[in-house]
């Protein structure tokens, strides 16, 4: 009875028989059908940099892009060359709609190109649409196929378009100059929050915890706007801008703007913001300029290592807070008329360390207070009671976060050493 | 009688891609319970439900080496009895691996091919996973062999990624609401199991050593339980309790948010390339099993004409049986699949054991309890 199973199989594989044909078959037609129903062809795409969101006075979501120019040439000096040289590497279109969606969509009315949006490397809010509430964006970002959470993200204090119509010295377009801004100013000063829009969401989704997202301050520059379409002037244009912007950064990262549910509740300075960030274990680089203990001069100190932990305490139904900070300092400046740089000994850095811990305690409490003059409890206190003692927050706390957490009594423990100063140890004299 | 035959080792690949694919791409642990940030303590409930189950199927199977369970279901309850219970078995074949190839072209569709038929996302794979079967189990298992190692590299790939935005305050606080959220959690993913397991009746015979099936199937049951508790763990540190459980692709939404470096990022091209691998030695498997019940049931020698039937039939359930999305995810809701899946899986099971308990402790009991001690399971 080997007439069956092997046999058939057999003949189905031989050179010339019919599965091998259409398996050929099969294959020439994947060439013709890549995509499948979704084929899309780059030469018809243009990538979106940037998305920003407004509300206008009718109350309508209005969507502003930032495309880059496949046509532009980044190697053509000042965009001034012939061909697709003169062209702007990037431009700014926004469109309106009643949902943020419809807004996105509605941006192709103008645009020659079909915008792909998986590219984005920023999103930014206005301030008058983050006082309204953000969720609709947020949503629309975890919902959508080609929008993703692994963006930077930042809430725009000024003029949103003159932004994004800003010359950067730096750089070709204001999206990557944004998005760099964002992440170096997060690694090097940590004045403003965590600013990746995951990071984001699950502040968001946190019991106990509210949103803080960075805030970019837009310095108004006399020509930066009248840069859109003026392509004959563009080599002298630009250069006049250059020289102009050269003089003042378009833009600053200076603190954050703080959420109570969805809805922005209020600025915070940098200063509170590094406070949260002291608070939050987020902090990684810095520096904190103290008094020396003469008065005739400052010291600065470098932060190198830091942690915080945030341990409650929970007594029947009253809660209290303890932070315990510890922080690595590095001296990095004396900074006095040369005769009276001080020597640095031991009593010297005793009296450096408990200024440096001093320094970092106000700013802690400084950020508390505007927390909780906002009622936004950004520090996720909230979350560390519900993280220990889950039934409590659910019963006593979730409903009334907001109050209980204008009085929580919150202590702060710092311990702050200095443990190096330097190449030189002292200040050398002059004799 | 049949002339294929597949390593104990193979076995343990096919099973672990089968019980991992749908298990790990939609997380029923986090996504159908209310298990929230406990999420992988149903997994690790999960996992216990599973090796009951291991030793319920394949504890049977390991009794009759020579035997698929539609022979010995037949012999244990008589012809009609056991052709019965057989189509509880064959129907969950279908239904499964209709259901899952209906999920693996949802992910698709959502994800990528928004406008493409689904119908068309669906035949492909079908059309593929029936070439393999025709081919034969043993050509399944190599191919099994061979896709393992991409298999595992690409998810394993996607949970180290996902190391740098973990944060273990998601997972906590540990078991805040009691057991029950846990356990509601853990009843779709067994069931899920079950129905997965089932293809160990028709597969046994066709092992090397036959008497090693349920070790294989413990170790393929372990090693997909400890990649599901990583997930699980995963998933929420990543994306927090309540993102997770908000979507049905959890651990695709995870991977669209995680970047391993500045210039290293949108690694779900990875998972979803690895779930299609899955489902493609999930499909055959199942398809290869539906087919040799079918042709043993009609005692058909050979099963290879039935595949191309059946798998015509396959892509008109899993694209009929649900109108949308919602259907999908009702159907899982625990309190739909749960007892559904016990009625298919589990309780023919009992039936079996119970006859063979009844027939062997009754005549010759001492032959047979002789031989339980020598084979281990």
């Amino acid at each position: 009875m080997k007439t069956g199973i092997i046999n058939q199989g057999d003949l189905m594989l031989r050179p010339g028989g019919d599965f091998l044909k259409i398996t050929v078959v099969f294959c020439l037609l994947s060439l013709f059908t890549n995509g499948c129903w979704d084929n899309r062809e780059p030469e018809w795409l243009a990538s979106s940099l940037l998305l920003a969101f407004d509300l206008d006075e009718e109350n309508m979501y209005k969507a502003i892009v930032v495309l880059a120019n496949p046509l532009f040439q980044a190697g053509v000096e000042g965009g001034a060359g012939g061909g697709g040289g003169n062209k702007l590497p990037f431009w700014v279109h926004s469109a309106r709609g009643h949902t943020p969606f419809e807004a996105i969509l509605n941006l192709s009315q103008g645009t020659t190109r079909q915008i792909r949006f998986s590219h984005t490397l920023v999103l930014l809010f206005s301030e008058k649409l983050a006082r309204e509430g953000i969720w609709p964006v947020l949503e629309l970002f975890q919902r959508n196929r080609e929008l993703r959470t692994n963006i930077q993200t930042a809430v725009v204090d000024g003029d949103l378009e003159e932004l994004l119509r800003a010359e950067f010295p730096l750089e070709f377009l204001p999206a990557t100059a944004i998005d760099r801004l964002l992440r170096i100013t997060g690694i090097e000063r940590s004045i403003i929050p965590d600013s990746r829009l995951l990071k984001k969401l699950v502040e968001y989704t946190r019991p106990g915890e509210e949103m803080i997202l960075a805030r970019l301050k837009v310095h108004p520059q006399k020509t930066g706007s009248s840069r859109q379409g003026e392509n004959q002037q563009q080599g002298k244009d630009q250069q006049s801008n250059d020289q102009q912007s050269q003089s003042r950064a378009p833009v600053e990262i200076i603190g954050a703007a703080v959420f109570r549910g969805d809805k922005m509740a209020g600025w915070m300075d940098s200063h509170e913001t590094r406070g949260q960030n002291w608070i939050k274990n987020t902090l990684q680089r810095g520096v904190v300029v103290v008094e020396l203990p003469e008065k005739n001069g400052l010291a600065t100190i470098e932060i190198i290592k830091m942690q915080a932990k945030i341990k409650p305490t929970i007594n029947g139904g009253e809660v209290m807070i303890t932070v315990e900070i510890k922080a690595e300092g590095l001296l990095q400046d004396l900074v006095a008329s040369p005769g009276e740089v001080p020597r640095l000994d031991k009593s010297l850095d005793q009296d450096l360390e408990n200024r440096f811990a001093e320094a970092i305690r106000r700013e802690c409490k400084r950020s508390l207070t505007r927390a909780k003059e906002l009622k936004a409890d950004i520090f996720g206190f909230g979350n560390v009671i519900y993280r220990k003692c889950p039934r409590l927050w659910e019963e006593n706390l979730a409903g009334r976060w907001e109050e209980a957490f204008c009085q929580l009594p919150v202590e702060f423990l710092v311990e702050a050493p200095i443990k190096r100063s330097g190449l030189i140890l002292t200040s050398p004299l002059r004799k | 009688m049949t002339t294929e035959k597949i390593h104990n080792r193979q076995l343990v690949f096919m099973l672990f891609m089968i019980r991992s694919t749908v298990t790990i791409a939609t997380l029923p642990v986090l996504t159908t319970g209310t298990a929230g940030q406990d999420a992988w303590l149903s997994a690790i409930i999960s996992l216990a439900a599973t090796l009951l189950t291991i030793l319920l199927i394949g504890g049977l199977a390991v009794k009759f080496p020579e035997e698929t369970v539609i022979e010995y279901s037949q012999r244990l309850l008589g012809k009609t009895g056991g052709t019965i219970i057989c189509f509880f078995f064959l129907w969950t074949f279908l239904n499964t691996a209709a259901t899952e190839v209906r999920i693996y072209a949802e992910l698709l569709t959502i994800g990528f091919l928004p406008h493409t038929p689904l119908i068309f996302l669906v035949s492909s794979m079908v059309l593929l996973a029936a070439v393999a079967a025709v081919l034969g189990v043993e050509t399944i298992a190599r191919t099994a062999d061979a896709l393992i190692f991409f298999y595992i590299f690409f998810i394993a790939a996607s949970l180290l990624g996902a190391l740098k935005a973990f944060e273990y305050t998601n997972v906590q606080p540990v078991l805040s609401r009691g057991l029950g959220p846990v356990i509601s959690g853990a009843l779709t993913p067994a069931a899920l199991g079950n129905q997965n397991l089932l293809v160990l009746g028709i597969l046994v015979p066709t092992l090397t050593t036959p008497r090693k099936a349920v070790a294989s199937a413990v170790l393929a049951a372990l090693l997909s339980g400890i990649l599901l508790i990583l997930s699980t763990v995963t998933v929420v540190g990543v994306l927090g309790p309540k993102i997770g459980s908000s979507t049905l692709f959890t651990f695709f939404l995870m991977t669209r948010a995680i970047e391993i470096s500045r210039f290293v990022e949108r690694i779900e091209a990875l998972v979803v390339i690895a779930w299609g691998l899955g489902i493609f030695i999930n499909l055959a498997v199942f398809l290869y099993c539906g087919a040799r019940g079918v042709s043993q049931i009609a005692k058909i020698r050979d099963y290879r004409s039935l595949i191309g039937p059946m798998a015509v039939f396959w892509v008109i359930l899993a694209v009929h049986t649900y109108d949308d999305l919602l259907d999908l995810v009702k159907f899982f809701n625990p309190r739909i699949f749960f007892p559904y899946s016990m009625t298919v899986t589990v309780l023919p099971y009992l039936l079996l054991w119970a006859a063979y308990l009844i027939r062997h402790a009754g005549r010759g009991g001492k032959k047979y309890i002789k031989k339980r001690r020598i084979k281990p399971g």
